[in-house]
């Protein structure tokens, strides 16, 4: 995204290099040096062009006078002639002082000389910013000058367009890593230099409709994918209920009324339960039905339309209302949370006498583009994927869990789009791009034609990769490489990516405790466990415990009110305090272990005692099983996530503890940089691609693989190809993702040769920042 | 007007399933049911009602009085002071 724009002045604002150029070249024949034998000295600052002037003629002599002459010349120029400006310098400053977007002048040329050419030009009073050659060390194609103006400017350097017209200051606009653009002056810009800069034009006018883009709205990419079409924004339904009596002959039609509602609603709720039959996700709609016919609401109802001679709306709201504040009052998070429930019926009814139709995301009339202000688990648990083009929404970030959500179902999805539910109208066209981090609104016929292309492109390379999905995952060579899947709800649909992988990586078992009012209980959860392992025919199953807490939350058990949940009572010390719920959980995969084969990972692991502590837990419930007759496999693997920083530093010493270990890289990354990675405020400071993160992860692995013991990746970076050489490099053994990323790696792997990974993982720990890691795998990634 | 005085037992106490299994025996009697925390003289939960009835949030360990007046009075109460001290077959 470009949040500021960087203008070069010679040849780029002003047309003075074509002046300058002409008086070199007389002064040069004048000195009876010939003028083309001089090195390109475009863009380069004093102290450089006068080493230049010294390597080529040994001594300064010819500088000074050069110099001399060159004073002179301008100073007798300026007082009679104007420079003139470069076409469409005036839009263009003039669009983005309309947008708000900041800009500078950076310039080589010293600052008396540059500010006597703007004011003589007539455009000094259209900059304030300025970074002048004598304010850094070294001139073009060093950096240096463009990072200075972005520190001025307060913008990421990859956020800045630079507009340049000479190659050595384009060289320098790519290697502040900005987004450089050549506006062609005197010098034709090489082929390989085309190739690397954002465009080649031939006048600025050009960049006005591509900066001028007032219909597209940036946010966050989560799930890669391209999508045109019609946006459906999907909001809550907000009632407007006024209090309004009614004559006591109107009693009777509103009573009727109200009966007329009921069955409306009830019908609607049938309908959905009858949808959701083989799933327990029909229980929420039936207490629904309860709720809508429950005495007491339904007397309280009737009285206020029959003694106070309300009507039915205002009966409804008022009476619905009183019970949804007495349950929220309610101390327990159990019985506090059926006010949704409460709520969900009340607007329902109300919805329906406004003549409102149902709008939830689980019967979409035709493909459509989601646009929400966020999407709840209930949101998606009901979505009709077959017909979500793509989502885009207000809030949330990659590990959000509308992100993770899309990215299982394979939706392109675009979040964190600040203010897009008040731009964007039901029906609408939009474009939406997550691979560019945009959604465009109303496209123009032009947009269109290259998001077009562009999605054409992006799913032929799906296609090219899904030929991948079938093969073994193997590195160049042909050394089988591990490819495991990421799972959570233990759908059918999502135990069909089993077969395109080596197994289960990470099972997500929250997800059975999710979205339900009790605790699973020990056979419901081994029929699940089971199941899986079944289906795995053999192939490892990693089965994460309980995982709760942090941001995620249960309706079926009360978790302690923390300040920083995040560094609270999470995962396995909740397990801990509820010895029960993790016992019941223990029992249950240890049960189903005799189906397939188990390996039982700890989450929130800090300490050996943790481990120790775990060790028994599970020891002692294998025992209690065997002495009850309960059949238990004599080999169930117990392994740790890595995600503490702390126990990634005791790896040595852990490897012996455990049989494997799985680095869940986002946890580590917001634990190791600590920055909450679900607010959206130190986003920044969470970086995956810091390199402390590989760093910690190079360590783990080598210590897991001196103790010959299994070690994978869990996490985001598991799944995320840029980074897979790397792991690969660092030794990490096996990879484990959702379904949608299994055929990207399996083809990155089938490019992957090993020694060359190590030097790639090597030079990765050498890099001092994640934006030159990612500047350095994408570079990589190129080739 | 018969009552009795009640213990919950089981874990997730009168809440979800179990407490919908109350509403549904209640719905039964002609009689008009009530259910109230013991000190509680303010927030009286109609038996018949699930929503009044979770609201009282009785937990395990909690008690209970069931009230009920009319024809099978006595009949509603010993019915659903039986599902109660049964723990809705969560014990």
């Amino acid at each position: 995204m470009i949040k500021a724009v960087i203008f070069d002045m010679d040849g780029l604002l002003l047309d003075s290099e074509r002046i300058s150029m002409n008086f070199r070249a007389e002064t040069h024949s004048g000195l009876g040096v010939e003028f083309t034998e001089m090195p390109d000295l475009v863009g380069k600052n004093a102290t450089d062009v006068k080493a230049i002037y010294r390597k080529v003629f040994g001594s300064d002599e010819i500088y000074e006078e050069v110099q001399r002459r060159k004073k002179l010349f301008w100073s007798t120029y300026l007082e009679q002639h104007k420079i003139p400006v470069k076409e469409g310098v005036h839009e263009l400053v003039h669009l983005l002082q309309q947008m708000h977007i900041p800009y500078a002048v950076a310039t080589s040329t010293s600052e008396t000389s540059a500010k006597a050419f703007l004011a003589n030009a007539g455009i000094l009073d259209q900059f304030d910013t300025f970074v002048f050659g004598d304010m850094v060390e070294h001139s073009k194609p060093n950096p240096d000058i463009f990072l200075k103006a972005a520190e001025m400017l307060h913008t990421a350097p990859e956020d800045c367009l630079v507009l340049e017209d000479s190659p050595n200051g384009a060289r320098a606009g790519l290697a502040a890593n900005m987004q450089t653009v050549i506006v062609v002056d005197l010098i034709d810009p090489d082929p390989e230099l085309r190739g690397q800069v954002a465009a080649c034009v031939n006048s600025l006018k050009e960049l006005i409709p591509l900066i001028d883009n007032k219909n597209i709205r940036e946010g966050d990419g989560v799930s890669l994918g391209i999508a045109i079409g019609e946006a459906l924004v999907y909001a809550p339904y907000v009632p407007h209920v006024e209090e309004r009596t009614i004559a006591a002959e109107e009693v009777e039609t509103e009573i009727a009324r109200y009966e007329a509602l009921q069955a409306s609603a009830k019908q609607e709720l049938t309908g959905i339960c009858g949808r959701f039959k083989d799933d327990d996700k029909g229980d929420i709609f039936k207490a629904h039905i309860d709720i809508l016919f429950d005495a007491a609401i339904d007397e309280e109802i009737r009285d206020a339309i029959e003694l106070d001679h309300q009507c039915a709306d205002w009966a409804i709201f008022s009476v619905f209302e009183k019970y949804v504040r007495i349950m929220k009052k309610k101390e327990k998070a159990l019985f506090r949370e059926r006010a949704n429930d409460i709520h969900d019926v009340e607007l329902r009814l109300l919805r329906i006498s406004q003549g409102v139709s149902e709008s939830n995301l689980s019967m979409l009339e035709k493909p459509q583009i989601i646009v929400a202000k966020d999407l709840l688990p209930s949101d998606t648990a009901l979505m009709d994927r077959k017909n979500v083009l793509a989502l885009v929404t207000e809030e949330g970030g990659t590990t959000s869990h509308s992100a993770i959500i899309a990215r299982s179902y394979g939706i392109p999805a675009l979040l964190g789009v600040k203010g897009i539910m008040s731009e964007v109208q039901t029906g609408q066209q939009v474009i939406v791009d997550a691979v560019k981090g945009q959604i465009i609104l109303n496209p123009a016929p032009e947009q269109l034609e290259t998001a077009q292309q562009e999605k054409e492109r992006f799913d032929r390379e799906k296609e090219d990769e899904a030929r991948f999905l079938n093969r073994q995952g193997v590195l160049k060579d042909g050394t089988p490489f591990s490819v495991c899947l990421n799972i959570a709800s233990a759908s059918s649909q999502e135990l069909e990516g089993l077969q395109y992988t080596d197994g289960v990586g990470l099972f997500r078992t929250e997800f059975i405790y999710m979205g339900r009012s009790a605790l699973p209980t020990e056979e419901m959860q081994f029929e699940i466990y089971k199941t899986v392992l079944e289906k795995a025919e053999g192939k490892p199953i990693i089965l994460r415990t309980l995982d709760i807490g942090g941001d995620k939350t249960l309706e079926c058990m009360e978790l302690p009110k923390e300040e920083n949940p995040f560094l609270g009572t999470r995962a396995l010390r909740l397990c801990f305090d509820r010895e029960d719920v993790f016992i019941t959980q223990l029992r249950a995969a240890l049960r189903a272990s005799v189906y397939g084969s188990l390996w039982i990972m700890l989450p929130m692991v800090g300490s050996l005692e943790d481990i120790r502590k775990a060790k028994k837990l599970i020891a002692d419930t294998k025992a209690a099983l065997l002495a009850e007759g309960c059949p238990v496999s004599d080999d169930v693997k117990v392994g740790i996530m890595i995600e503490i920083p702390s126990i990634a530093m005791m790896a040595d010493v852990v490897a012996e503890e455990v049989d494997f270990a799985s680095i869940g890289t986002n946890d580590l990354t917001q634990y190791l940089l600590a920055a909450d990675r679900v607010n959206p405020e130190v986003s920044a400071y969470y970086q995956p691609y810091h390199p402390a993160v590989f760093r910690l992860i190079g360590y783990a692995a080598k210590c897991f693989n001196k103790a010959n013991k299994p070690i994978s990746v869990c996490g985001e970076l598991g799944g995320d190809p840029l980074v897979t050489s790397t792991l690969v490099g660092l030794g990490v053994n096996k990879l484990s993702m959702g379904c949608s990323s299994v055929a990207k790696v399996k083809k990155i792997l089938s490019m992957t040769d090993l020694e060359e990974a190590k030097l790639l993982a090597q030079q990765v720990q050498k890099l001092g920042t994640a934006q030159e890691v990612k500047a350095f795998l994408t570079q990589q990634a190129d080739k | 007007m018969y009552s009795k005085e009640v213990v919950i037992r089981n874990q997730s106490g009168l809440h979800a399933r179990p407490a919908s299994t109350f509403v549904e025996e209640a719905t039964k009697y002609s009689s008009r049911i009530k259910v109230k925390r013991p000190d509680d003289e303010e927030e009286i939960a109609n038996g018949k009602s699930i929503v009044t009835i979770l609201s009282l949030s009785l937990a395990q360990g909690d008690h209970a009085v069931i009230m009920a007046n009319g024809a099978d009075e006595q009949e509603a109460v010993e019915a659903l002071a039986a599902l109660i001290d049964g723990g809705f077959g969560e014990l």
